[in-house]
């Protein structure tokens, strides 16, 4: 690894999907605000929409979602330290997460990582993947050979 | 049907974020490695191995070209068929089961050791992921991981 496989920009990204999902509830189950939620049917903005002309700003969300970032909260290109600081702030919170799993919620970290390289080099320390497992959230990298954009609706 | 759209939807989305191709390596390092002395220790027969200053070596043999430092590699990419990274991993962790205490004392002793994921995708956006259960196996075993990411089409180098 070197400073040209590392990103331009990353980000962590906690996601919690749910039909009957109640932001409210969330929020008070974790004592955090997030950064986006919505229920079912809201008009939530899209992501990015200036990038493709005939898409629409704004849709009809299909299921409620509760997103928490660090995106404007951890200053680096070390992905390892977004994912610190989402894991920071779910700390104690593991049983209420697989609560949530139970009950047919989707949680998931996604890690945005844009890269102006065609070789990029995500890794995790078994320290960092050990805290996830320990809260049960599956991570996955979302890799793009691109600018950096908002992907905060997405998925 | 909606829901088999929905299925069609998720698999064409893989298709496109998946890697065309992937492998997971198994790897230490260290200037003073004898590969015979690890190949005992864990009882495992390596992917790869060679000592430092042996020329020709790694998997390109390439001539004239001397390793800097001894290597002892496991690899998926001889064993497993399919392009699904969390099958190698997972094949990979299950030949070192019961071996953490050894990996422990090679990491204390100054050995290198890691797990690297080759990931080729031919697209601009690809997707590794791990699950819980993948993350728990690799830090009970004190590794870490990193996915060697070449995105549309470029030219992979073998580590």
């Amino acid at each position: 690894m070197n400073f040209e496989t590392q990103p331009q920009e990353t980000y962590a990204t906690l996601r919690i999907y749910h039909a009957q999902l109640e932001p409210e509830q969330l929020t008070a189950l974790f004592e955090i605000k997030p950064t986006m939620a919505w229920k079912m049917g809201d008009q939530i903005a899209v992501a990015d929409s200036e990038k493709h002309n005939n898409a629409p700003s704004s849709v009809d969300a299909q299921t409620g979602g509760w997103l928490l970032s660090s995106k404007h909260s951890v200053r680096s290109t070390d992905a390892m330290k977004h994912i610190d600081w989402v894991a920071n702030q779910l700390a104690n919170h593991g049983s209420s997460i697989h609560k949530l799993q139970q009950a047919g919620y989707t949680v998931d970290l996604v890690v945005a990582w844009f890269s102006d390289s065609w070789n990029t080099c995500p890794a995790l320390t078994p320290e960092l993947m050990l805290r996830l497992a320990n809260l049960r959230i599956p991570l996955w990298f979302d890799v793009y050979l691109d600018k950096p954009m908002d992907l905060s609706v997405l998925g | 049907m909606q829901q088999s759209e929905e299925l069609l939807e998720d698999r064409t989305l893989e298709r496109a974020t998946g890697p065309e191709r992937v492998r997971a390596t198994f790897r230490i390092y260290h200037p003073d490695l004898e590969p015979e002395k690890l190949t005992e220790l864990l009882e495992i027969t390596p992917s790869i191995s060679w000592r430092s200053g042996e020329d020709s070596y790694g998997w390109r043999k390439r001539p004239g070209f001397k390793a800097p430092s001894g290597a002892w590699l496991l690899s998926s990419r001889t064993v497993m068929r399919g392009n699904n990274a969390s099958a190698h991993i997972d094949w990979l962790l299950d030949q070192l089961t019961g071996k953490a205490n050894m990996i422990k004392e090679l990491q204390n002793r100054g050995f290198m050791i890691d797990v690297v994921v080759g990931w080729h995708a031919t697209s601009w956006n690809t997707t590794p992921s791990l699950s819980p259960d993948l993350m728990r196996r690799l830090g009970k075993l004190n590794l870490p991981i990193w996915f060697d990411v070449y995105l549309f089409g470029s030219e992979e180098h073998e580590i």
